[in-house]
């Protein structure tokens, strides 16, 4: 008993804090001054290294006691426990969820265009893509200080029993028992290849054509085809010169190589020829989202308890700062 | 005089003051508490530190030598800083020794200890300092001044100054128990451990961007947790108020607190400490007596605390101006194709690739100008990488000291890691490195490229 007694209370004491913040800062200090990342290191360590998870465990465990003794300590004075506990329940959450999260997320990336179907190995249900919300205009003027999207853009999906989600970039929407959004945007041109008439590919192909000017490829055996967005026009204002980018019939810059040997270049808004009987059609664009979907069961505990960490810390530094005027005695 | 000798002179007043200082405080230390017969560990130390430093002079110094010293400064302040928190909180009533509290006192076990830590405390700096004199003797066309002018110097400039703070300093050492003697110490390594003669005084803006690293990845870890997106999705909306924390005045205001902080909470602990009376102390005036010794004492040893976070305090934004973010910055220069190849020669009458400076080239695609730097590694090699990070859109880099820095977040990049891929690290380009020039595949340039500004890097270090 005695025994038990003495490991809690090492377990809630200064002392063992004081180890692991030791220890931690010496980790960091030679894994920053000799092999770099180490923050990083630390993190993906806390999911896969027991080296790394008992010191969380015996810090976790070590915040939870002593902010449990500190409570304990107070509990007469009402007022007090009330404005404290923010703070402690904040740090012990903050903590707990961190590492559960870190643990227990399932991660995965989608690329998306309207109409795509997709399931989840988290969800029993399958999901379609209604609508992607654009994050650019369909006719989009670029200056050099112009940001690459004009808007948020956004996805509305629904589940299999016909319940619709609205996801954008920010916040992460709840859907179901998992957390979407978007993280990437991009515009998908539609094109068509065929030999004599004959069609051999027909798709929309989901590239990454923005910032305007990016080029980007896809690929048909033997063929690669090098593609990137060419303004519409220019639009003269004063001094400054904008570009003009028309996205419902984009012009596109094209360059197909065949083995290591570049065989056409072109610029089109419509269709080129190539390689005798070839030929490369386009059709109007789609556009397309990259979503994050992430099942995290703690992350609601892991945003609330930073929420509480900021409102208790707050509450701290306004008793500090207004202890002098509490305690002033006539 | 030479340039040559004149810094070599500098170097030498430099480590000669240092030494006798940190000696002069421990030996005060020692002699306080009644420990004179541990002075002879400080002064064996001492001994071994100058043969090391006469056998790295004496040695065929690699690069990789250089860098390990370079980097032992900054990490024994790191550990003697770390060494005076734990002293501080000890003092002030939290057992930081556990179990190990009845063996540290025995005399053997601190004997070992103080001859440890002095040649930890010292090696680094003489070594360094030693090899810089060695570079300077070559580069004076082996002018054996610089080693006469300097040795006469480190010896009369320690021996002088010691006498100095014997006689002057006596009242002052009263200030310093053990922690503050380690926080002294520290803060002396911190403000002259630089090894690089006028080119490098302090250790300043190494920690502060080693500080700021920590502080940029602690908030972009919360926010992948938190999935907000990365930086170009939310430019036009939240991404303006969420950068902030990325930007740079939060990043040296969080570093600063968080290398503050511990102090802070000493402080606090100090003051708010009451005085524990002995029972001998029965009236009221040795009561009043003894309150009175132990409030003037506490003010007394919180002095050089005070100091300490005074001096980091003001020199933080002194140095965030001329040190950390006085960023060299070259314009890129347009780059020749040939046949699809991007070739930039190693030499040339206006440049040098291999000067250890960061140099940018442009090559254009289309409407667009690409940029490529390239940089001397501290292993000889060149780094050969697109002026562009994964994360962030591309800015670029600038160069600091001994890191090249993301000019849109402000991450540190050490020179090591130029052309590794990953993070905030400059993404690598394959190219071929001969003897005349670099050549680089037209299409690598534009494929990275086009990743960089699509933001498909950044999916890769999601996944």
């Amino acid at each position: 008993m005695n025994r038990i007694k003495t490991l809690l209370y090492f377990l809630g004491s200064k002392t063992l804090t004081a180890w692991l913040a030791g220890v931690f800062v010496i980790y960091y200090l030679t894994a920053a001054v000799w092999s770099k990342e180490a923050f990083a290191y630390f993190v993906s360590g806390l999911s896969r290294k027991p080296v790394f998870q008992t010191w969380y465990s015996l810090l976790l465990i070590n915040v939870a006691i002593r902010s449990t003794i500190s409570l304990l300590s107070i509990r007469h004075e009402k007022l007090k426990v009330l404005l404290r506990l923010p703070l402690y329940i904040g740090m012990v959450l903050f903590l707990f969820s961190f590492f559960m999260s870190l643990n227990a997320r399932q991660h995965r990336l989608i690329i998306l265009g309207e109409g795509d179907v997709f399931d989840l190995p988290w969800e029993r249900t399958m999901f379609r893509v209604v609508r992607v919300e654009s994050a650019l205009e369909k006719n989009a003027i670029r200056t050099e200080a112009s940001a690459i999207f004009d808007y948020e853009p956004g996805i509305i999906i629904s589940d299999w029993r016909g319940n619709e989600y609205h996801v954008t970039a920010y916040p992460p929407k709840k859907v179901i028992s998992g957390y979407m959004h978007v993280l990437n945007f991009g515009i998908g041109p539609g094109v068509k290849i065929s030999r004599n008439s004959l069609t051999l590919m027909k798709a929309e192909v989901a590239l990454r054509l923005t910032p305007f000017g990016s080029v980007d490829k896809f690929e048909m055996e033997p063929y690669t085809f090098y593609i990137s967005i060419l303004p519409s026009g220019t639009v003269k204002k004063g001094r400054e010169t904008a570009r003009e980018y028309n996205l419902k019939k984009p012009r596109y810059r094209i360059e197909i190589v065949k083995g290591d040997k570049t065989i056409t270049k072109a610029e089109t808004d419509s269709s080129v020829s190539f390689d005798n009987g070839m030929r490369l059609d386009f059709f109007p664009p789609a556009d397309w989202v990259l979503l994050e979907a992430v099942y995290d069961p703690f992350l609601p505990w892991f945003a609330f308890s930073v929420l509480l960490l900021a409102a208790g810390l707050l509450i701290r530094a306004f008793w500090l700062f207004s202890a002098p005027i509490h305690s002033k005695r006539p | 005089m030479s340039r040559f000798v004149l810094e070599a002179l500098f170097i030498a007043a430099k480590e000669g003051v240092k030494l006798s200082l940190c000696v002069f405080i421990v030996i005060s230390l020692l002699r306080r508490a009644d420990r004179k017969q541990l002075i002879g560990s400080v002064l064996v130390g001492i001994g071994i530190v100058f043969v090391s430093s006469i056998g790295a002079m004496s040695s065929e110094a690699t690069i990789e030598m250089r860098e390990t010293v370079s980097k032992l400064v900054g990490y024994v302040f790191g550990l003697f800083y770390i060494f005076s928190l734990a002293a501080l909180f000890h003092m002030s009533g939290t057992n930081m020794l556990g179990p190990l509290k009845d063996v540290v006192v025995k005399k053997p076990v601190l004997f070992s200890l103080i001859l440890f830590l002095t040649i930890i405390y010292f090696m680094p700096d003489m070594a360094g300092s030693s090899l810089y004199l060695k570079d300077l003797y070559y580069m004076s066309g082996r002018d054996l001044l610089v080693f006469i002018a300097s040795g006469v110097v480190f010896f009369g400039a320690a021996g002088l100054s010691y006498v100095l703070f014997e006689r002057a300093g006596v009242g002052v050492t009263r200030l310093f128990g053990l922690p503050q003697t380690l926080l002294m110490l520290s803060l002396v390594k911190l403000v002259a451990g630089g090894v690089r003669g006028f080119a490098e005084f302090s250790l300043i803006p190494s920690v502060q961007s080693g500080l700021m690293k920590l502080t940029h990845d602690a908030v972009h870890q919360m926010l992948v947790m938190l999935m907000v997106p990365d930086h170009p999705i939310l430019s036009v909306t939240a991404w303006n108020y969420i950068g902030v924390l990325f930007g740079e005045g939060a990043g040296l205001w969080l570093s600063l607190l968080l290398f503050m902080l511990p102090l802070g909470i000493f402080l606090t602990q100090h003051f708010s400490a009451e005085p524990v009376v002995p029972a001998e102390a029965k009236s009221g005036a040795m009561r009043r007596k003894f309150i009175k010794a132990f409030r003037d004492e506490r003010v007394l040893r919180s002095i050089p605390i005070f100091v300490f976070m005074l001096f980091i305090f003001s020199n933080w934004f002194v140095q965030k101006g001329d040190g950390a973010y006085r960023l060299y910055v070259p314009e890129p220069v347009p780059a020749a194709t040939e046949n699809g190849v991007v070739v930039i020669p190693i030499k040339s009458p206006s440049k040098d690739l291999s000067d250890g400076m960061l140099h940018k080239f442009s090559v254009s695609i289309g409407e667009e100008s690409i940029r490529i730097l390239v940089m001397k590694r501290p292993d000889g090699t060149l780094a050969v990488c697109l002026d562009a990070c994964e994360i962030c859109p591309p800015d670029g880099y600038g160069q600091g000291k001994g890191h090249v820095v993301c000019l849109y977040c402000n991450t540190p990049i050490p020179y090591e890691t130029l052309g590794k891929p990953g993070g905030c690290n400059p993404i690598p380009l394959a190219a071929l490195v001969t003897d005349k020039d670099i050549r680089i595949e037209m299409k690598e340039v534009s494929l990275k490229w086009s990743d960089v500004k699509t933001g498909k890097t950044r999916e890769s270090i999601e996944r």
